[in-house]
């Protein structure tokens, strides 16, 4: 983890990596990101030419089309002082495999290296680079729990900052929820190619929320939040799925946010 | 196994899957929940397995010499056929035509019994949960509980049936009319044939773990023991034979010791006496050697605890019946496929969303998914089927990699949510979105997705 950030100097500037995924679908989650950093007085910025890390692709196991994604990736945030992006998944993804995935080519491998170190998901960036919590933000209105991504919480074995921020919320405190380490059932193209063990997860999980009696349900990685809040839409209507950034901007909308 | 990993279907068994897997987690976490100690634990018991990794064949000649000396045998079995028709050579030089065997994942492997019943050897699993799934003529639903899928009614029918036993569904009751059987084929039983759970090298000792105590029968009742284990099973000393006997339950049950550890490799009884006066030792390679040296090594350090069992959440809705060869689970996927590259496995290694459970619960710290990642790039390249998927990743990196064509085609997404949309509710026209939307999921709506951000 780069270093405790109290010391340095804060970013002047931070780079948006709004996701691909979150740009076509969920493009609230990258304007809170947004709203968020703004706020923080950090001038946030949406690098234009960005558009996705190649995480899909590698998983869905093509390594060298996701080098071609990855490399005009790194062109894209080429120069950024800091990234800072909503998915815990997709920042792993350009941490842990990104540079691997260029090593045919060692200017970009570099560069790739370069940024990585300067990529973060938002609430590690929070909490660990900023060294805030308290952002002043309100606990969802309805009583709510907190989904721990896989991406997040494992690829990134980042367990903390994510609490920290949620327990400096203003009102009420999160839910328990059962199992909350287990999976969702997204799994990018996972939830295409096997849809009834997919879906059979998702269940639980709403089932968890059910369970818990939460309204809101609280994630931070765009790909829970995808399969959750389309999962809701269809089984669980009286449940909202929010990313933590709409929690923390205060934009989550008046029936949750208030 | 053709076609895509599914649920278990049958409702009973799913709920007593889901039971059985939950109870085993908080055994886990109650038992061996300890970050530290876990980190601890790996770090000794990789190192001594990498110890022995690192020059296997100077360890496995120390094992057979020390083996040897105590008056065993070993025999190396190339693959599965060969290590079949060494098991049923022992046999029948030693006239055996009744054997007692304790649980072992290898048996199920090489597929031993098939083998030795067609050779006309009666051969009785002794572990209670085998027992019921032979009686049943069923594969293992688990490597802990093979028959954790049954409920005592089930059982008291599959007695009555096959054994002709007239009794309730009380578990005491069941486990002694079991025992009482079992017993008997002890006692009248010329070969034991069991498993390994890890042998020390400079002693040529054998353990043995169960939580029944059959496999000390097994072991040292029947004049003939005949042990078989993986080539990967090994470790240099006792000391370390130690550590991994209190691993194994502590991973497993979350227990800090197994109910019964059966050490076997001493010296034999004399003819009259008790105890077996022939003990061999099959150690079977069938692709160990070849995954040892590729990237995948480190499934050699499997323990077959079923942790990542227990802990996956694919697993924990598809079952065991569900995966196609021996191994289910996450080191299923990828054992079944490194062993055999069996049929079916490229759809294995891709049914799992690589939520990393399995490797964070390993007692080994086997990173099961980065394999499962690897294998689908190996697979990605081969077949007409892969050449088309390449294709369609390759269509996919352009748009993935220039920002007018993906803002084109964010605008195409965002017509096409539309149209899905209006079509609702009649079925989908076939795609992707059918499969999204049978998984009880709807899109985003059109406009929910076409609220523009400012700069998005």
């Amino acid at each position: 983890m780069p270093g405790n950030a109290s010391t340095e100097r804060p970013p002047r500037g931070a780079a948006i990596f709004a996701t691909c995924l979150a740009e076509t679908l969920l493009p609230e989650v990258g304007r809170a990101v947004e709203t968020l950093l703004e706020r923080l007085g950090l001038n946030p910025h949406f690098p234009p030419r960005q558009v996705c890390c190649g995480q899909s692709l590698f998983k869905a196991g093509h390594p060298r089309q996701a080098a071609r994604a990855g490399a005009a990736w790194v062109r894209a945030f080429r120069g950024a002082e800091v990234i800072v992006s909503p998915s815990g998944s997709c920042v792993a993804h350009v941490r842990k495999h990104l540079p691997g995935l260029l090593t045919g080519r060692p200017d970009l491998a570099a560069q790739a290296r370069a940024l990585a170190a300067r990529t973060f998901e938002l609430s590690e960036f929070l909490v660990r680079v900023l060294g805030r919590t308290d952002l002043g933000a309100h606990a969802p209105g309805a009583p709510w729990a907190y989904h721990p991504s896989c991406g997040l919480h494992r690829a990134l074995g980042e367990d903390e900052a994510p609490y920290l921020l949620l327990n400096a919320l203003a009102g009420e405190k999160p839910l328990p929820l059962a199992e909350a380490q287990r999976c969702c059932g997204f799994g990018g193209p996972f939830s295409v190619s096997h849809p009834e063990i997919s879906g059979g997860m998702l269940a639980q999980k709403l089932k968890s929320a059910r369970q818990a009696r939460a309204r809101v349900l609280v994630v931070g990685d765009v790909g829970c939040l995808l399969h959750l809040s389309c999962g809701a839409r269809e089984q669980a209507p009286e449940l909202q799925v929010l990313h933590l950034a709409q929690i923390l901007a205060g934009v989550a909308g008046p029936e949750a946010g208030r | 196994m053709n076609g895509r990993l599914l649920p278990e279907s049958k409702p009973r068994t799913a709920r007593a899957l889901a039971v059985f897997t939950a109870r085993l987690r908080q055994m886990r976490e109650d038992g061996f929940g300890d970050p530290a100690q876990v980190e601890d634990f790996r770090r000794r018991a990789r190192a001594a397995k990498l110890t022995y990794l690192s020059r296997p064949e100077y360890w496995l000649e120390m094992l057979c010499q020390r083996f040897e000396d105590a008056g065993g045998r070993v025999h190396l079995a190339g693959d599965a056929a060969e290590a079949r028709g060494l098991i049923e050579g022992i046999c029948e030089a030693a006239g055996v035509s009744k054997v007692v065997k304790s649980k072992s994942m290898l048996g199920e492997e090489i597929g031993l019994n098939p083998a030795l019943e067609a050779r006309g050897v009666e051969v009785t699993e002794t572990d209670l949960g085998e027992f019921i799934i032979q009686l049943a003529g069923e594969r293992p639903f688990h490597i802990l509980g093979p028959a954790m899928h049954k409920d005592r009614g089930q059982i008291a029918e599959l007695f009555s049936d096959r054994l002709g036993i007239t009794v309730g569904d009380d578990p005491a009751e069941l486990t002694q009319a079991a025992r009482r059987v079992l017993r008997e084929r002890f006692l009248a039983a010329q070969a034991g044939i069991t498993g390994v759970n890890v042998a020390a090298c400079a002693t040529g000792t054998l353990a043995l773990i169960t939580n029944e105590g059959n496999g000390r029968y097994c072991a040292g009742l029947p004049p003939v023991h005949i042990a078989v284990m993986g080539l990967e099973k090994a470790v240099p000393t006792l000391a370390d034979l130690a550590m991994f006997v209190t691993l194994i339950p502590r991973a497993a049950l979350g227990a800090r010791l197994p109910s019964y550890v059966t050490l076997a490799g001493g010296s034999l009884g004399r003819a009259g006496g008790a105890g077996p006066r022939q003990r061999h030792l099959v150690v079977l390679d069938n692709g160990r050697s070849a995954i040892l040296s590729s990237r995948y090594w480190e499934m050699l350090l499997c323990l077959r605890c079923a942790s990542c069992l227990n802990f996956c959440p694919v697993y924990g809705l598809a079952g065991g019946h569900n995966y196609p060869g021996a191994y289910p689970g996450p080191m299923g996927s990828v054992l079944s496929q490194l062993l055999c590259g069996q049929e079916g496995g490229e759809d294995l290694v891709h049914a799992s969303t690589l939520c990393g459970r399995c490797r964070q619960m390993c007692p080994m710290g086997i990173d099961l998914p980065g394999m499962l990642l690897a294998l689908r790039g190996e697979m990605a390249e081969k077949g007409v089927l892969g050449q088309l998927s390449n294709l369609a990743a390759g269509l996919a990196a352009e748009v993935l990699s220039r920002r007018p064509l993906f803002e084109a085609a964010k605008a195409g997404g965002r017509g096409l949510l539309r149209v899905l949309d209006a079509w609702e509710p009649r079925p989908l026209p076939p795609g992707p979105w059918r499969a999204w939307r049978r998984a009880g999921r709807r899109l985003p709506s059109a406009s929910g997705a076409g609220r523009e951000g400012r700069r998005g």
